[in-house]
């Protein structure tokens, strides 16, 4: 059982980047090689059809908006369906014409019958606010033939078990006229010049004779669309990696006006990482604008759940760091390095603390400070102090069970570098005099890096802060390496 | 006033009256039982900003903050570090019980930034403490956000602050003075640091309490300066000049990019007329942590 969905607005819905509204208030058309192709709701009630010339357009209404087609867009708008109904079916056949077919007999079961399963497919599409019509055919061809009636025609068909009663699917099918058929326009032509005008009257012919007279093309198709020869098509297979851009009709001078085709992206980017269960860390935009540059900034995400809140908010803060010099003609969004969803096992009875876990305030913080302003700490076996302890941009492999050097009385500030202190008349003075308090602590051996040899001490400082600090045999010279906080 | 607004007032828990008795606000102990004894919610209070004013970096603060860090790192929640002085060893703070991985440590380019990204941390939800180092500034509108903020959030804030702020009228709920190690002769050589409640909720304020915040001190043994090893050195004075002034403009470079060697200083140290208080002045001006650093160390 196939399940056809046809998107009447294709070449319109796919220019609508902008904002939603516009579409509604004002007629529209989308033109290709100079004839209107698709018209919305307000320009058809003015009387404008498809096929018509421009001038003709114009006559009839004097503020229509006409757009060409790009054809880019259209198809990426078709795969961005194809994605959302993947879940019900993995058997996703996409024409380019602007017509989606999905073999559903497999899903039945899971989806309790037709009548749930074609809700579903209603509430997906619903959230693309798109026009469809669907239809039920027990053959891609028949079901893309149906898709341009209504779907109550192709309903007819369909028995009270929710099985596809073949018979009764024959006499709708050869009750549409020869027109219905998506045949070349001279073979149509043909058809109705001897006098034919539904598909039954073509049903009736003898093969032999029919191919005959309208060539092997109109035969095989006619069969096609009567289920009685094969129907080999090429399924839809999901990419590995995102990459989707927009080209706006109207240049955009403004961020805020940047909002809706970044929101619109990075819902179709929600949508497939979904059907992938997938995980996107690093987004990367690129803003094309009409000096011909282009400006590209990546956000980066640590959390690992799909998001378009997070999403959204962080693409926000990355933009405002960013000057728009010319107007925005276009927009990218690729997400490559996808990993794999980590599914967290949580216990049943866990003891859930006041404070959860969500790093996503670190995302927020670097989108605004740069990416090396959060840092983590962690602990490394090594005998130099300054080498013991890293800080890292990376959220760093968990340090349990590190057998360090630690002596007791290490401080809890530490010098990235040594910093050297005078020692003169007797005295050491680093903004003050420094005493020694301790008795000293060695470390040497350093000798498969760079060799070393200190003796730590405690220093107290006049002031009444503790120092540590070291005399360093190789060079002579008194170090200071933390302060005790 | 009308009662009703007043009765409006008193509902926000934002006004404490004398004769009320002692109202339940969390608070986590500051495992020092002294000063536990000294706080009348015996503990640092929980949804509230706590200010902690310093006399230098490096006063032994966080030795006062580590068993409430060890205790919330073992719970649910980030500890965010916002701005410190330093870099925060990872060794010391381990053995002090707080759990590093919980750690986040975030560097700030301006005062509007560290006030945002503490905002952010708190209002997320995530972090149970947010410790803060505040420039010697008075900030007592952006203090007011980090309350604000502290309060929604229901986390522990700790600001750190130059004593000098002390006099000035700060919105935190918590304000104490911590002073320097001082060693008593007294008592047997042990040391203590003096802290002094300035402000605090649900009653008087003013108590002082010593706390040993360095225990292990009294297994330290001080050494005579004849038995440090300085005296190697201090036979080659002006070798140790030159040595001492190269090292210190490569560690410069390293730790802060943008400041230049006092000229001076060099010029003077290549003529051989180097003093002591001048060597001592110039440091002065020089061993500020980092460069956008807030106050001196001392």
């Amino acid at each position: 059982m196939w399940l056809s969905i046809r998107l009447p607005q294709l070449p319109l819905e796919a220019l609508q980047t902008e904002s939603n509204q516009v579409s509604v208030e004002q007629a529209q058309a989308v033109i290709q090689e100079n004839r209107i192709l698709c018209v919305n709701q307000l320009a058809s009630q003015q009387g404008i059809q498809v096929g018509q010339t421009i001038t003709n357009a114009f006559a009839l209404c004097e503020t229509i908006q006409l757009y060409q087609r790009k054809l880019q867009q259209e198809q990426q708008l078709l795969k961005n369906v194809a994605i959302l109904v993947y879940p019900i079916s993995s058997s996703v056949i996409i024409e380019p014409e602007g017509i989606i077919i999905l073999e559903v007999a497999r899903s039945l079961k899971l989806y309790k019958g037709i009548d749930s399963l074609l809700n579903n497919v209603r509430e997906r599409l619903d959230e693309e606010s798109i026009n469809y019509q669907l239809a039920l055919a027990d053959s891609p061809t028949a079901a893309e033939v149906l898709s341009f009636m209504p779907l109550a025609y192709s309903m007819q068909a369909i028995s009270s078990e929710g099985q596809i009663n073949s018979s009764k699917l024959e006499r709708i099918l050869s009750k549409l006229s020869v027109q219905s058929m998506l045949l070349e326009e001279k073979i149509i032509q043909q058809f109705q010049s001897v006098g034919f005008k539904n598909i039954g009257q073509l049903k009736q012919l003898p093969h032999s004779s029919f191919q005959k007279r309208f060539g092997k093309k109109a035969l095989n198709y006619l069969l096609k669309l009567f289920n009685q020869q094969a129907d080999p098509r090429d399924f839809f297979q999901p990419e590995e990696t995102f990459y989707q851009s927009l080209e706006f009709n109207e240049v955009i001078h403004h961020r805020q006006g940047l909002l809706f085709p970044i929101k619109r992206l990075l819902k179709n980017l929600v949508n497939f990482l979904h059907l992938q269960q997938k995980n996107a860390q690093h987004l990367e935009w690129k803003l094309f604008d009409s000096s011909k540059s282009t400006l590209t900034f990546s956000v980066v995400f640590s959390n690992a759940n799909i998001s378009l809140n997070n999403y959204l908010e962080l693409t926000q803060l990355n933009l405002e760091n960013h000057q728009l010099k010319e107007p925005i003609e276009g927009i990218a969004l690729t997400a490559e390095k996808l990993s794999p969803l980590d599914i967290k096992t949580q216990e049943l009875f866990e003891q859930a603390g006041y404070f959860n876990s969500n790093s996503h305030f670190i995302n927020k913080i670097r989108a605004k400070l740069g990416s090396n302003s959060c840092l983590q700490l962690a602990q490394v076996p090594a005998h130099l102090p300054e080498q013991a302890s890293i800080v890292s941009v990376d959220a760093l492999p968990i340090s349990k069970d590190i057998e360090n050097d630690y002596q007791p009385h290490q401080p809890t500030w530490l010098l990235e570098t040594p910093k050297p202190i005078r020692s003169l008349h007797q005295q050491l003075v680093l903004n003050g005099k420094l005493t020694i308090i301790s008795s000293p602590q060695k470390i040497a051996n350093n000798w498969w890096d760079s060799s070393a040899a200190r003796d730590y001490y405690i220093a107290e400082h006049e002031n009444g802060s503790l120092y540590w600090i070291f005399f360093d045999q190789l060079k002579k010279l008194w170090f200071l390496q933390g302060v005790y906080g | 006033m009308s009662s009703a607004a007043i009765k409006q007032l008193l509902k926000t828990n934002r006004i404490w009256q004398a004769s009320e008795k002692k109202r339940a606000r969390p608070a986590l102990s500051s495992g020092y039982q002294a000063l536990d004894d000294m706080l009348h919610y015996s503990g640092w209070p929980q949804g509230a900003i706590s200010e902690l004013l310093l006399s230098a970096n490096g006063t032994g603060e966080l030795r006062l903050l580590a068993p409430l860090m060890a205790k919330l790192s073992q719970q649910s929640g980030y500890l965010c570090w916002i701005n410190p002085p330093f870099q925060p060893y990872a060794p010391a703070l381990s053995a002090l019980g707080i759990d590093i991985n919980k750690l986040i440590i975030i560097n700030t380019r301006s005062d509007l930034d560290t006030i945002w990204t503490a905002q952010q941390a708190m209002n997320s939800k995530a972090c149970s403490l947010v410790l803060t180092w505040l420039p010697k500034k008075n900030l007592s509108k952006e203090m007011r956000k980090l309350c604000l903020a502290a309060e929604n959030s229901q986390c522990w804030g700790i600001t750190f602050r130059h004593q000098s702020l002390a006099e000035l009228s700060s919105p935190a709920t918590l304000r104490m003075l911590l002073q320097p190690r001082r060693v008593s002769k007294a008592l047997t050589n042990q040391s203590f640091n003096q802290v002094s409640i300035i402000k605090q909720p649900g009653g008087w304020s003013g108590q002082q309490v010593k706390l040993n915040l360095y225990p292990e001190s009294v297994y330290w043994t001080a050494q005579p300066a004849s038995l440090w090893p300085t005296l190697s050195i201090q036979s080659k004075p002006s070798n140790l000049i030159d040595r001492t002034n190269n090292s210190i403009a490569t560690s410069n470079q390293r730790s802060f990019n943008q400041q230049p060697l006092i000229p001076s200083l060099e010029r003077s140290v290549r003529q051989g007329k180097a003093t002591d208080r001048m060597v001592n002045g110039d440091l002065n001006t020089q061993f500020t942590p980092k460069a956008n650093s807030h106050y001196p160390l001392h």
